[in-house]
């Protein structure tokens, strides 16, 4: 059995590396990456809209594409996150906190290097292992009930504090804002409509993406037409800067890179949570491991490294349940799902068994996608890179263009267009008060998650006689519960410690000045 | 004779205009077309409205017809895609389209209605001519492996000792395994807590990790990993082909019947004569065996049923299940 799954591993290898599939996997990292800067457009989508080519194909030979396209895409929202402040998918949220203050020191080169070279070592991370210990993790996955899930959500709601250090109270304000609109449509208990004020649209609620698209674009581009600035920031192009990188992420970053990776596979493999949740968690993670944390939300590299190399490790971590238990875990395995499936391959406790051959080639051909991933993203981030030498006069408004028709585009529906523009609206005077996008999209990620888990839990409490019991008393639960807390009151009590030692060394100054 | 020419030729130009316009007016000033449009439909390419996403069940189900749709309707059917609240946005879009047989779509049994009960939806029953259905997936009680209700009597059993104390998962509120479970609630006179989780998928880890007592699932959706939990019994009228040793609940003496039923609609008020022909164009193509071996690849168990049967149906499956609703659901 060992030797049986060695050579398949190293048969899927040699498939993986024809050169149909290796063309194959530079067009679907080319594509993805392209779909994944444009805002709006997301790497589900982007996987959906090539599922029915694949049907033409041998069944490896789409996977592999189907799979670089993914992972092209959840790295490619990077790059209008860093550059723009706008995240391309709604995994890269995180990213733009550290990512474009960086932009804004005149550092953009850096920092897409950085979220390039991060996003391939979490993407070969993750897929490592996947292919290790898909079977034992497939099983840990189960383990996680509803009330795990509401305090995993709770725990990344937590992040609001740490994000919104000097204002804690407009940050929670702008959670709670975002809280809310995840509460409209349809009630995931009762599955009765609320808060449509009778516009039957709404029972599907406010949709995600063009809401992020309004929150982060539409207020961005606001902000900037608005500012009396010619360009976005100060951008020349740095040279040699590839060697200088590597050393510093090496020196500054390996327990980053190694701590995010694991968790964004961890989290991926959870089924519902996926990248927004990952790369959020692993931020607040690296924060509150750091040393000086208080550098983090003004270009901190290592802040970047968490949020990228985490979100492309969800992607080895939501394979884990799909190929051991049929279960995807998000919503692009889920589409990756229905293409395996229209093969008449099914993914679950079988596949090995019965499509060993195509599973792994598809697996190890995820590590080699990584790889060509780094060439073909040097190549574009210098493309885009550029977009910080044109002047803002014909930046917004292309950028609103296309934000317009990636909010159309979901859904062809103008609903989501105007959610696009009332939200954007909104947002920008928000900020006018002080209060950030970033928790508000915090809030509406993690929201509806936690109300369903919540809702869910209380029906099997019920039954079972016990909130007590089965809430609290489990031992995830208990760790993600004192983890909340830790992480809720932790920027509070370092403010609180740090204003103790300066009054402690001014006191002290003061009696020495005295005698 | 330049200026004649110019004037021949502009007087040529609005004869021709004037043999447009009255050729075109007389067309449509006579009856005749409106029964002529019929006997030859369809004229061009069939509006095939889908509530959901690209790529999902509804899309795949409906692309295997397409693939022979141009030798039964002259032309393939154009894709619209109206996702949105769980198909009832699209299903609502059907419902208001023009009847004149160019915009037809697919929604599922009994997912419409329950929307239309919830008040999700702004449509009824009748609201849609039904032209026929294709697909059906009844559900199955389930239990995790090491349960100690491996039958549909002990789970009854255990239910009955302990009212409300036995969990059983469904994938979604007021969804068809929700109203599944009222229906074997109330046909064997137990309660049990339902616990509406988000879809099939969940369901299934939920199972797995023996999170809930039981759940209620569509066969399609869990049929792949059938070694891995206990199945009790088929909501069906007959035993399943991909289960056939599972009991129906009928023969248990529960008559629960429920299945997502995959359908074929349009607005209301189509042509008789239209809607016959999509009917029987839809039938000769369920009835090929290229398009039958595709929907086995795929796991989907094919069921025929007539638009009058479907109509027979959902009137009833409608009036059950608002009645259930309305008792449980308080």
């Amino acid at each position: 059995m060992e030797q049986n799954i060695f050579e398949l591993i190293i048969s899927g290898f040699i498939n993986s590396l024809s050169p149909y599939h290796i063309f194959l996997m530079a067009f679907g990292v080319t594509a993805g990456i392209i779909v994944g800067t444009l805002p709006g457009l997301t790497a589900t989508m982007a996987v959906a809209l090539l599922v029915p080519v694949t049907f033409i194909m041998e069944p490896a030979s789409g996977l592999v594409m189907l799979g670089a396209i993914w992972c092209g895409a959840i790295y490619g929202g990077a790059n209008a996150a860093i550059l723009l402040n706008i995240p391309g998918t709604p995994s890269s949220i995180a990213t733009t906190m550290d990512g474009y203050p960086m932009t804004k020191n005149g550092e953009a080169d850096k920092a897409l290097l950085t979220s390039l070279i991060s996003s391939v070592i979490g993407g070969i991370i993750g897929v490592i292992i996947l292919l290790t210990l898909f079977a034992p993790l497939a099983q840990v996955s189960l383990k996680f009930g509803k009330p795990e899930y509401f305090w995993l959500c709770i725990f990344g709601l937590t992040t609001i504090s740490a994000m919104s250090t000097g204002n804690v109270v407009k940050g929670l304000l702008g959670g709670l804002f975002g809280l809310l609109l995840g509460t409209i449509g349809l009630d995931p208990i009762a599955g009765v409509p609320r808060f449509t004020f009778g516009y039957r649209p709404l029972v599907q609620g406010i949709q995600l993406v063009p809401a992020l698209i309004g929150f982060f674009a539409f207020s961005q581009m606001l902000t900037l037409m608005e500012r009396d600035e010619k360009y976005i920031a100060r951008y020349k192009q740095t040279s040699s800067l590839l060697k200088s990188l590597l050393s510093e992420m090496l020196q500054k970053g390996k327990s980053v890179l190694l701590r995010s990776s694991i968790l964004g596979t961890f989290i991926g493999m959870l089924p519902g949570a996926g990248g927004p949740v990952a790369s959020i968690i692993a931020y607040n993670e690296a924060k509150r491991w750091d040393k000086n944390p208080e550098k983090y939300g003004k270009g901190a590299i290592e802040g970047l490294m968490a949020s990228e190399s985490s979100n492309n490790a969800v992607i080895g971590g939501a394979l884990i349940p799909m190929m051991g238990l049929g279960i995807p875990g998000c919503p692009a395995a889920a589409v990756i799902m229905g293409g395996l499936l229209a093969h008449g391959i099914i993914p679950g406790s079988k596949l090995l068994v019965e499509s060993g051959d195509v599973a792994y080639t598809f697996i190890t051909s995820l590590i080699i996608a990584n790889l060509i991933m780094l060439p073909v993203g040097y190549f574009m981030l210098k493309l885009v890179a550029n977009i910080l030498n044109v002047p803002l006069y014909f930046v917004a408004p292309v950028i609103l263009v296309l934000s317009s028709i990636g909010a159309y585009a979901l859904h062809n529906s103008m609903l989501d267009v105007f959610v696009m523009v009332i939200f954007g609206t909104i947002a920008y005077i928000l900020s006018k008060a002080g209060i950030d996008p970033g928790p508000m999209a915090l809030g509406m990620v993690l929201g509806p998650i936690a109300e369903d888990a919540l809702g869910v839990s209380l029906v099997i409490a019920q039954a079972k006689g016990s909130i007590l019991q089965t809430l609290f008393l489990r031992p995830v639960s208990l760790i993600l519960i004192i983890l909340s807390i830790l992480s809720a009151f932790s920027p509070l009590i370092l403010d609180y410690l740090k204003k103790k030692k300066i009054f402690e060394s001014e006191v002290k100054r003061n009696d020495s000045s005295c005698c | 004779m330049r200026l004649g020419r110019k004037s021949i030729l502009s007087a040529s130009f609005l004869l021709i205009v004037l043999m447009i316009l009255v050729t075109g007016c007389g067309q449509s000033n006579t009856p005749a077309p409106e029964k002529k449009s019929e006997v030859n439909y369809p004229e061009r390419p069939i509006n095939m409205i889908v509530p959901y996403d690209p790529g999902g069940g509804s899309d795949m189900l409906t692309r295997m017809l397409d693939k022979h749709a141009k030798e039964q309707f002259g032309n393939n059917f154009t894709f619209v895609y109206k996702p949105g609240a769980g198909g009832a946005i699209g299903a609502s879009d059907i419902a208001k389209e023009k009847t004149d047989g160019y915009s037809i779509g697919t929604v599922n049994i009994p997912n419409y209605l329950l929307q239309s009960i919830s008040g999700s939806g702004d449509f009824d029953v009748d609201s849609f001519d039904y032209i026929c259905q294709t697909a059906s997936d009844p559900q199955i009680l389930i239990t995790p492996k090491g349960s100690n209700y491996t039958t549909v009597e002990e789970f009854v059993q255990a239910a009955k000792e302990n009212p409300k104390k036995l969990t059983v998962g469904v994938p979604g509120a007021l969804g068809d395994g929700h109203v599944a479970t009222l229906m074997l609630m109330e046909k064997a006179g137990i309660e049990v807590s339902i616990v509406p989780l988000k879809g099939g998928s969940d369901l299934l880890s939920a199972i797995l990790g023996k999170h809930v007592d039981a759940g209620m699932a569509n066969i399609g959706v869990v049929i792949s990993e059938k070694d891995n939990f206990n199945i009790l019994g088929v909501t069906f009228d007959r035993r399943h082909d991909f289960v056939p040793d599972v009991p129906t609940f009928k023969e248990k003496g529960y008559d629960v019947q429920s299945f997502v039923g995959r359908i074929y609609v349009a607005p209301k008020g189509l042509a008789p004569e239209v809607l016959q022909k999509l009917e029987t164009g839809l039938k000769n193509i369920w009835d090929k065996k290229e398009y039958q071996d595709d929907m086995k690849n795929a796991k989907f168990s094919t069921d025929w049923k007539t638009g009058a049967e479907v109509k027979e149906f959902v009137t009833n499956y409608y009036t059950e299940a608002k009645e259930l609703i309305e008792k449980y659901n308080k």
